[in-house]
Parts: C-alpha cells; structure tokens; sequence
C-alpha cells in the first residue's frame, strides 16, 4: 500500500479497534480500507469477530477474551505495508432497474428545480455513471455509493419523512444511494427499484458488498 | 410447542446474544440489551447460554406453559409468579403443563427482564441469530415483537433436568445494578473534536437518562459538551456502548439495535463488561462515568466471564 497518510490506531472502546487509513473521501483512501478489510477478513486472525469498512477507517471488533488490543494491532500493522491489488476495478457489477420520477420519485422535481437540470437529465446524469459501494451502514444492506455526478447535488429534506419505501433511490447532498427497508429518511426520491436490496431470508442478505459497482438502469414505466 | 402467550404487554421480544459479524453487511449486533442477564436465565434452567429466550420491557406478560419445563426470571428486581404463587427471580422453577408463568418487577426496579425456559426458543436463525431486530423486521418471531396467541416452540426437548429446580444465581455475582450508578469508560477517539475541557466536564457530571431511549440508543441530559471542530466527522463504525455527541451537545449512548456505522464525534465508549447495568437504567436514573485504562477494561470482562463460567460449570448436564 501507498501511503501518504500515517494511519492511525487508536481503541473504539475495549473490544474494537478504529484504524484511519484518510480524512477524506476519496478513491484512494477507498481502495486502502477496502485492501485492509479484505486482508482482516481473508486471514481470520484469532479474536477478530467483525471488520467495518466506512469512507477512511476500518473498524475492527475483537473479542477480549480471545485477544488483547496491543497483539491485535501488532498483527495488523504490517497488513498496511503489504501489496494489494484490491479497490475499484475488482468489484462486480450489479445493475439496479429503477422507475424514475411520478409517484416513484416523488422528489425529482425538486432536484429538478435545485439542479436547474430537465427530468431527462437528470435521470440521464444519474443512470450513466458507476458508482462504487465504499460501504455498507445507516440501516442493513444501505450502499454508501461514490460517483454521482456532481450537478446532480441537492440538499436533504428539510423535514425527514417519516416512511420512505424499500427500493427508493434517493440523492443527499453529493451523496446517492438507495433504500434496503422501509424507514424514516430525509433522501431527496427520485426513483424507486423492486430489486430487493436487502432479504433477510437470503444469504447474505444484502445484495451489494463494500468494493462492489453499481449502475442505475432506466426502467420502463418511469417518468411519464 | 412449550409456551403460549397470554398476555404480551409491549414491546416483548425474542433476543438471544445478537449478530457476530454481520457489521460490514449493516447488520446491527442487537441481542439482548442485558446479555449477562440473558446468559444466566438460560443457564439456570440448563440451557447453553447463547440460547434464545424472551426480553420483557415490562410487567403485564403472562405466559400458559403447555410442557413440564423449568424456568427462570433474571434481570434486576425481577420475580416469577407461577399460579399466583411467587418465586425469586435469578432461580430456576419448575413449571408443569398447563402452569400460568407471570414475570413480574417491582415498580421501575430495573428495565428488562429475561424469561428463558429449558429447550430454548426455536425460531429461523436469521444472519447468524434469533433475536429479533424490530426495526429491520427481521429475526424472532416474525420480525416483530410479541402478541396475544402467540405460540413458542422450544429448540431441544424442554424436559425439565430437576436436579437444577429451586438453584439460584449466586448474588455476589450479580452485577452492581441500580438507579444512580458510575459506569466505566474508554476515552472516545475523537477527543479534538471536543472543546477545551469538554471531556473533563463529561467526566465529572452526573447525566440523566432522558424518555428518548429505546433498544437503538439511550438520551443522556446534562452538561452539553461544546465541539470546537466541526460536529460531523465522515461516517465511521461504531459499537455498543459509544457515547456519541451530536451537534447541540446533548450525549447518546448506543445500544443493541444501534446502527453500526454513525457520523457523530464520540466523546467515550462504555466498556463491555458495564454495558448491561447501562441497560437496566430506566428514564430519570442517574450515571456518572470513570474512565479505565483498557487493561483494567479487559480484566473485569474476564473476571465477568469466568463467574460465568464456574457458574455453567455447576448447572451443564450434557
């Protein structure tokens, strides 16, 4: 690995350690934690009992009993300095069918009236890019997706709604993303897929992994 | 099946001891906000502990066991009516078929109770448990919490091993639960975040827990700890017991069904081993915190596990 950054190592309490490999989101630092995490995972070190990627750290829970936080990040210092050939290019793609605008996109005309952009482009802009899934939180099986075109950016809700539907794709400042479950959320929706994005009954459950890539495919049916 | 639900109250559950390693899918490690109490009502009535029993959130449950079974009420104040008849809680009884089983506490002792019963609920294992996650309707029955009719089918054969009837926790290994209580603390990683004095301040006030507190996280009110920096740091993962600060200064503790990453600074962590007097504490209870270095932190959680396990020691038949 390449870096620039110190990482740092400091204790999420007394049975999880938070590494920072950056301070911003960026594809490097993406790659770097995506490396790391998929390092922890693959070697099954003794007393790791669950690794979280997120934009520029990795938190990795440890089981106290099993092992100490000093021997713990003795074993994972040296993962930093090791080659990987992880990150952007390795994910799969998975493609995403949305129904754009109308009822299932109740606030494409507000991106619309933000963007200064028509409904055509924005749906254009927001189904041509790929995005990468740098991590997965908030709720089970929510990407947390990098790559949105820029001048699609619009702000949150200023009031949250109290019950956004499961499939709803919405955009959150520079932020794009797309709802696992039923839940209150302050999203700007512009769309709505009927994949299931997160099945409790699958396994996994969740349908997109940090790494992965992702496309939002215009469905028929959308916009009028 | 072993038990039928009479009486659901609100808000009752099946929890087990929570998801392992789900994290990097969203998955929050929910289980029961007392695991210690979880643990030893399963072992009183010779189940394993990481057995799925019911997390009660208040009085009025009543449940018609339809099996001979032993059973067992843990959680601080906790009682077991059989039949009317009273029994301590944190002790194994024997229910015969067709026995009505009311757990039972006294007013505000203590927040969760844990009725376990011998066999252990079966239930899908959904991502690796059965506790029920509410919020993502998945796990335990349904996704959802109890109600009137329900029907609980136990996992192995509930056939009660009488030698453990009428045996008791030991109270001296009981934790130290109550209404005004001192938790201990690992520092939280993002101390610069924090004015000059911010920590300092949180470590020398008494909080109240405050009515917004639920499975996901609970409120503290107090002295509001004052960012210097920015209040939002990029999205990072969290755990149980993180004491997160949002931007009007006002803590939130984490709990069981917390999400598992979060954007908030966090001004401490409470350690593992505390985690479950946490829970018990009820809206108006006070907490004061004492930060510990993390070797102090992981002796206590080995001394906590080995009364555990000297303790299974006396109740394993298999």
């Amino acid at each position: 690995m390449n870096l620039d950054f110190l990482p740092r190592f400091r204790p999420l309490g007394d049975s999880a350690i938070l590494i920072s490999l950056g301070e911003t989101i960026s594809a490097e630092t993406s790659d770097l934690v995506l490396g790391l995490s998929e390092l922890v995972r693959e070697k099954k070190i003794e007393g790791v009992t669950d690794c979280i990627p997120a934009y520029a750290t990795v938190l990795i829970k440890y089981d106290p009993l099993r092992v100490d936080y000093e021997t713990l990040s003795g074993v994972i210092q040296p993962m930093l300095t090791r080659k990987k050939n992880a990150g952007r290019s390795a994910g799969r793609i998975t493609e995403i069918p949305v129904y754009y605008g109308g009822k299932y996109g109740p606030d494409l005309t507000e991106v619309v009236r933000h963007t200064g952009l028509s409904p055509e482009e924005v749906i254009r802009l927001h189904s041509g890019a790929e995005y990468a899934v740098c991590f997965i939180g908030f709720l089970p099986g929510f990407p947390y997706l990098s790559g949105m075109d820029s001048r699609l950016a619009t702000p949150r809700l200023a009031t949250p709604r109290q019950l956004v539907p499961a499939g709803s794709v919405g955009i959150a400042g520079s932020q794009t993303g797309i709802y696992p479950l039923d839940s209150p959320g302050g999203w700007q929706i512009i769309g709505q897929s009927f994949l299931a994005i997160f099945d409790p009954k699958r396994e996994p459950p969740a349908l997109l992994m940090a790494g992965d890539r992702v496309r939002f495919i215009p469905a028929i049916g959308g916009i009028k | 099946m072993a038990l039928e639900v009479l009486e659901a109250g609100f808000g009752a559950t099946i929890q087990d001891l929570g998801r392992i390693g789900y994290g990097a899918m969203g998955i929050p490690e929910g289980g029961a906000m007392d695991a210690l109490a979880l643990q030893v009502a399963n072992l009183l009535v010779g189940n394993k502990p990481t057995a799925a029993a019911i997390e009660i959130p208040s009085a009025n449950f009543k449940v018609r066991s339809n099996q001979d079974c032993l059973v067992a009420c843990t959680g601080p104040g906790w009682i077991l009516e059989i039949n009317g008849r009273s029994f301590p809680g944190w002790m194994a009884v024997l229910a015969r078929a067709g026995d009505l089983i009311e757990p039972s506490t006294e007013p505000e002792a203590g927040r969760w109770g844990y009725l376990a019963f011998s066999g252990g609920v079966d239930v899908p294992v959904v991502a690796g448990s059965r506790s029920t996650f509410l919020r993502g309707r998945f796990g335990g029955l349904e996704g959802r919490g109890l109600k009137n009719g329900d029907r609980i089918s136990s996992l192995h054969d509930p056939q009660p091993n009488l030698q453990l009837a009428g045996q008791g926790f030991p109270p001296d290994l009981l934790p130290k639960y109550g209404h005004s209580v001192t938790l201990r603390i690992i520092p939280g990683p993002q101390l610069e975040l924090f004015g000059d004095g911010a920590y300092e301040l949180f470590v020398k006030s008494t909080y109240r827990v405050g009515s917004r507190s639920d499975r996901m996280g609970y409120a503290l009110e107090g002295p509001p700890l004052q960012h210097v920096l920015s209040t939002d740091i990029l999205s990072e993962g969290v755990v149980p017991g993180v004491i997160q600060v949002s931007s009007d200064g006002n803590p939130l503790v984490l709990m069981s069904d917390a999400q598992t990453t979060g954007g908030y600074g966090k001004i401490a962590v409470v350690i593992r081993s505390d985690l479950g007097i946490l829970a018990q504490l009820i809206p108006g209870d006070s907490v004061a915190f004492q930060p510990v270095n993390l070797g102090e932190a992981r002796e206590e959680y080995l001394t906590l596990q080995k009364a555990l396990i000297d303790f299974t020691a006396t109740t394993t038949v298999d």
